[in-house]
């Protein structure tokens, strides 16, 4: 009883979808890998370059993936800002730093609910979305704009951590502290460095999202979740474990989906979830970046 | 007859303990909580207590795992479960919440154990997120309205999934040698075992109810589902005081600061025990603890048991109080945090943080929700995170550890670098 286009289908969209799961998710694992930093404001930050998105959109008119100029720069700073003023502080104590990014997570959505209220926005009634058929496989453009920005977005990422002189400094910042330290690396604007790129990234998630989602104040947690899976699914720390994990977990919610019910596709995913963590926790691809 | 002497002294040291100005905060609570809703009237300010109370209980229970390290953000599973199991009990068997207060705390402390069992495996940041999927988990599964297997299939998946985990674990983690798996004993892992498939038949026979029978002939509905459940308000209830269920809110003031008081004491007891120590051990240096012979996950899952029977308790008061539960409500994540924030922000690993952190950010968050709730909902629960950085940043050991040292500075005049009581 297996239909071949709905499995297509299944399988496309789940592919879509798993792009910016990817991305969400190597934002985490760069903010990990680099400082051992599980950051439960991920959501949040989410959250707010959806919005900076949806603001610029809706009340400006301005063509949504133009905003990623503010969004993504914006995110950046403020990542920077939480690192040197909330993480930076307490490094090192890992009580304290998942005390502080879940007041980070409390504080930042419950704000975002005083500036924009607690309502689901979306751009859907300004902008036509349109879709394209291949075969019988239909394709809406801004989830496969996505899936293309963030195979980019990934591919500059590894770029730039290998080939800049910046990106090595982190990558050995992330491998040895203290020797990095020797080499004269200033250890506080590598971290301050990393943790922006980790939120710039999934600034660019949420600025891509806004065309096929709602928005509203809580919205980043489900994703965050599924980033924490994500990551860990792929080795904490790696990138290239984020990014396949992220296609892998975004093509059993699609599939669990059509075939069980979109009920059970988180219980499905979480189960997994809770394997991997208990006979594999370096996750499948252990090698740190 | 030799006990008496014994007694007496006891006695008399509890006496001039008591009227020592070293103990003398503590006496003045007790009072003033003993006497504050015959003192203040307003039905209001009776409610936020009742709330923190409630949320002292939920943080002193989290208390006894999380202030020994172990920061586990799933907490809400064993609140939920507790609301649950109480108010099905009610509600299906007809079993007053009294005694479902305890099989509901006696539930979440199992749940707590056998989930620990998984997640003590994992350490540092990778247990922080074995807990939160964990609590997710079982949020999702009370959220589905129905399922529709037949029991040909359901048979096929347990089997599956049960003789796929029994294999890995046989061909992986199986020692020949000791005939133990990771160094546990086969009798613990079978009788875990059996505790688990009981424990699902009996929240299976309680969750599940019959549907529709034509439409799915061995579809199941889940109570409550994603609308939740439902008790009668207090004056419609049937027998109310049998049924914990109180006219007036002194009934519920009361029952709290019981139940707070029950935890205090344990989590007290707990610090001075042999376990305490062992959990301090573990908390400072489990390589170094277990290699003096501390069972680490034996005084670990101890731990989660009695952690998760007080927050499985405040669960069953909430649910009491409230009248109404749905998964999100009480399962959600953010449930789990709030109890982190509480005792963080007392103090953690104190025994009076938690209630402290309560008394602090309850009634803090009521203020501001009643001073710009119109004009900024949200901003209470902003108020959280502010604090929780705050605290972070400038006194991490929380305010109650910094109220005692201003105390014995300043009233005891003691030198400030003497350890803490």
């Amino acid at each position: 009883m297996v239909d071949i286009t709905l499995f297509m289908q299944g399988l496309v969209s789940g592919l879509l979808l798993g792009g910016l799961y990817a991305m969400i998710a190597v934002g985490l694992t760069v903010i990990f890998g680099v400082m051992d930093v599980v950051n439960f404001a991920h959501g949040s930050l989410l959250m707010l370059g959806m919005y900076i998105t949806f603001t610029l959109t809706w009340h400006f008119g301005i063509n949504p993936y133009l905003t990623l100029i503010v969004s993504v720069p914006v995110l950046f700073v403020i990542g920077a800002g939480i690192q040197r003023f909330t993480i930076q502080p307490i490094l090192g104590d890992h009580t304290l730093q998942i005390l502080v990014t879940l007041g980070l997570m409390f504080l930042i959505e419950n704000l975002a609910q005083v500036i924009w209220k607690a309502v689901y926005r979306s751009l859907f009634p300004i902008l036509d979305v349109r879709r394209f058929e291949l075969g019988s496989i239909i394709i809406s453009e801004p989830r496969l704009i996505a899936l293309l920005m963030s195979i980019l977005a990934t591919i500059v990422l590894v770029l730039f951590l290998t080939k800049t002189y910046t990106g090595k400094a982190m990558r050995a910042c992330a491998q040895d502290r203290t020797a990095a330290q020797m080499m004269g690396i200033d250890l506080e604007k590598m971290y301050a460095i990393a943790f922006g790129i980790g939120a710039a990234l999934v600034g660019l998630a949420g600025s891509l999202l806004v065309p096929f989602y709602y928005v509203f104040p809580t919205v980043g947690l489900p994703f965050a979740l599924l980033a924490f899976v994500i990551v860990v699914l792929g080795s904490l720390g790696s990138v290239t474990g984020a990014t396949i994990g992220g296609f892998l977990i975004g093509v059993v919610e699609s599939m669990g989906t059509i075939y069980i019910s979109s009920e059970w596709r988180l219980i499905i995913i979480f189960v997994i979830f809770i394997g991997i963590l208990v006979f594999k926790p370096e996750g499948l691809f252990s090698e740190r970046m | 007859v030799k006990k008496m002497p014994q007694l007496r002294e006891l006695l008399q040291e509890g006496k001039n303990r008591i009227l020592s100005p070293r103990e003398n905060p503590l006496v003045i609570g007790i009072v003033l909580m003993l006497l504050f809703p015959l003192v203040i009237h307003n039905a209001y300010y009776q409610h936020i207590m009742i709330l923190v109370l409630m949320w002292g209980v939920a943080a002193t229970g989290w208390n006894m795992l999380g202030g020994y390290g172990e920061n586990s953000i799933g907490h809400a599973a064993y609140f939920g479960l507790g609301a649950y199991v109480s108010t099905l009990l009610f509600l299906r068997l007809d079993i007053t919440p009294w005694i479902g207060l305890f099989v509901g705390a006696i539930f979440g402390g199992v749940t707590g154990v056998l989930i620990g069992a998984v997640a003590f495996r994992l350490r540092g940041s990778y247990y922080v997120l074995t807990t939160i999927a964990f609590a997710e988990t079982l949020k999702e599964i009370f959220l589905l309205d129905s399922f529709c297997f037949t029991p040909l299939q359901l048979a096929l998946v347990v089997l599956l999934a049960e003789g796929g985990i029994a294999a890995l674990i046989y061909f992986r983690y199986w020692d020949r040698m000791t005939k133990t798996i990771r160094g546990i004993e086969l009798k613990y892992i079978l009788g875990a075992i059996m505790a688990f498939v009981v424990f699902m038949v009996f929240l299976a026979l309680m969750l599940v109810e019959d549907i529709n029978r034509a439409t799915c002939p061995w579809g199941r509905k889940i109570s409550g589902g994603g609308v939740g459940l439902l008790l009668p308000p207090p004056h419609l209830m049937p027998n109310a005081l049998f049924n914990f269920s109180f006219p007036s809110k002194l009934g519920y003031y009361y029952t709290g600061l019981i139940l707070l008081g029950v935890a205090i004491i344990v989590t007290y007891l707990l610090h001075n025990s042999k376990l305490g120590y062992q959990l301090t051990a573990i908390r400072e240096n489990e390589e170094a603890a277990e290699s003096l012979g501390i069972n680490v996950t034996r005084c670990k899952l101890k731990a989660a048991g009695m952690s998760a029977f007080f927050a499985a308790m405040a669960g069953v008061f909430y649910m009491q109080y409230m009248l109404y539960i749905t998964p999100t409500l009480t399962m959600g994540v953010m449930l789990s945090v709030q109890m982190v924030v509480i005792s963080a922000v007392g103090g953690l690993g104190t025994v009076f943080g938690p209630f402290i952190g309560s008394l602090i950010l309850i009634p803090l968050a009521e203020l501001i929700r009643v001073l710009f709730g119109a004009r900024a909902p949200g901003l209470h629960l902003a108020v959280y995170g502010i604090a929780l950085i705050l605290v972070v940043l400038l006194l991490p050991a929380g305010i109650l550890p910094k109220l005692q040292e201003i105390y014995k500075r300043n009233v005891l005049k003691e030198d400030s670098g003497e350890g803490q009581d």
